[in-house]
């Protein structure tokens, strides 16, 4: 599925949002875990 | 600039969001770059962003003016402001290009030509990243002066060149997209498509913050910096810079998405190309169909009726050359960047004549080889990469 049809998905169902949130949760804990050890801006700021 | 990590950045994403829900009066582009002047006033302070809001207004007023003498067929006139106008833009793209921010330069301009902000400019150009609203000039330049694009007020302008969450590296968006919002229907996100945008947007900083970072804390160390001094650093080098940038690039499409404004796709798995020519149309896709459209075909079709047809295939191989070679000096101004893009534009223009050999002389091939050069192929790509990127990689990480 391409990145522009996923996006524009206009129904999900129980199991899908559950897994959708789980994963979102996952990946912030993760981000923030790493940010208050070692916070770096992005290499392509000032090209 | 600590942009992402902001947690006021978060808060004016939110608020910007909410506040684009609320249909108020005027086009979206409009309230867009209203709510983006505010953001940049939050983020970056009154001095940058009325300095942001007058070059916009310059950059408006230059464009009205060109288009009006043009109109009324007074050419010598509008030529001269054409001229003038790409002559400041430059100007300022090379300052900006040639990192004198922190050498002796302010101080020695101070003395030359006391008028010149130069203590001022610099800052303001790399806080901006000034290289993406060059290009940016660029493509609303050609659209309204060329291709008779309506030109938006001031205040959407702002909203198009300077938008708070692509300040750090683009993506370089197209400006008649970005007008075309206006003619469409603003329907409300459902909620499924909601969610998967903040998927998306948590997966670009899972790849900057956990993946980028895990891997340079992995080989460098905690505080460490990624230094290239052997070959194999530049392998890692660029699987950080592919996170890096595709991570930020995620962050900036899926916010583009919430607010309804025209975002680009930047990346779409580019080492799973099989060619040099396939690696740029996936890796930073919105620089590649800015330098299409805005240098490759503008100087391909000049140099074919110049020469004639006969002659398109030195032509393209020209362009290319003159192309990628824009595309290295973009990144820097060195002679080192350049022979990059130089390097990069032959090596493209290669690649189509085999191509087109290959075609001519009918070369089939059974599928068992067929995969096998599609893998071999895609080491060549990883390794061309890789080895080119060691040669300009003491640039973006100095030893």
């Amino acid at each position: 599925m391409s990145e522009e049809n996923s996006n524009n998905k206009t129904d999900l169902n129980f199991w899908e949002t559950t897994l959708l949130f789980t994963l979102i949760l996952i990946k912030l804990t993760l981000v923030a875990a790493m940010t208050t050890k070692n916070a770096v801006e992005f290499v392509y700021a000032g090209f | 600039m600590a942009l992402f990590i902001n947690p006021t950045f978060w808060v004016i994403t939110v608020a910007v969001y909410l506040l684009l829900l609320v249909r108020f009066p005027g086009s979206l582009t409009f309230r867009f770059g209203l709510l983006n002047l505010i953001a940049l006033y939050l983020l970056l302070g009154w001095e940058t962003t009325f300095s942001a809001l007058g070059f916009v207004c310059l950059v408006w007023v230059a464009i009205n003016l060109i288009t009006a003498l043009k109109t009324k067929q007074i050419s010598n006139s509008s030529s001269l402001v054409l001229f003038v106008f790409f002559g400041i833009l430059l100007l300022s793209f090379l300052l900006h290009k040639l990192n004198l921010g922190n050498t002796e330069f302010p101080t020695q301009m101070k003395q030359i030509a006391p008028w010149f902000p130069a203590e001022f400019l610099l800052p303001f150009f790399a806080t901006l990243s000034f290289s993406y609203i060059f290009v940016r000039c660029i493509d609303l330049s050609r659209s309204c002066i060329w291709e008779n694009t309506q030109l938006v007020d001031p205040i959407s302008l702002v909203g198009y060149l300077t938008p708070f969450y692509m300040l750090i590296a683009g993506p370089v968006n197209i400006y008649k997209e970005h007008v075309n919002i206006n003619n469409k229907n603003a329907d409300p996100i459902p909620p499924a498509s909601t969610i998967m945008i903040i998927n998306e947007i948590t997966t670009g900083l899972f790849y900057k913050f956990v993946l980028a970072e895990g891997i340079r804390i992995y080989f460098y160390g905690l505080g460490g910096n990624i230094l290239v001094t052997e070959w194999s650093d530049s392998t890692i080098l660029i699987i950080y810079v592919f996170f890096d940038f595709a991570g930020y690039s995620k962050i900036a499409r899926g916010l583009g998405l919430l607010y309804g404004i025209p975002t680009p796709i930047n990346f779409n798995a580019p080492f799973l190309a099989t060619s040099i020519t396939e690696f740029f149309v996936r890796w930073h896709m919105s620089m590649g169909q800015f330098v299409l459209h805005n240098l490759f075909t503008p100087i391909q079709l000049v140099l074919v009726r110049k020469l004639g047809v006969r002659w398109a295939a030195p032509a393209s191989i020209i362009s290319m050359v003159i192309s990628f070679g824009f595309v290295g000096l973009w990144h820097r101004l060195s002679w080192t960047w350049l022979l990059w893009g130089v390097v990069m534009g032959i090596i493209m223009a290669a690649e189509k004549f085999t191509q087109t050999f290959l075609i001519s002389q009918k070369w089939g091939l059974p599928e068992y080889a067929k995969t096998t050069i599609t893998s071999l192929a895609r080491v060549y790509v990883y390794s061309i990469i890789t080895l080119t990127i060691y040669f300009v990689s003491s640039e973006v990480f100095p030893v």
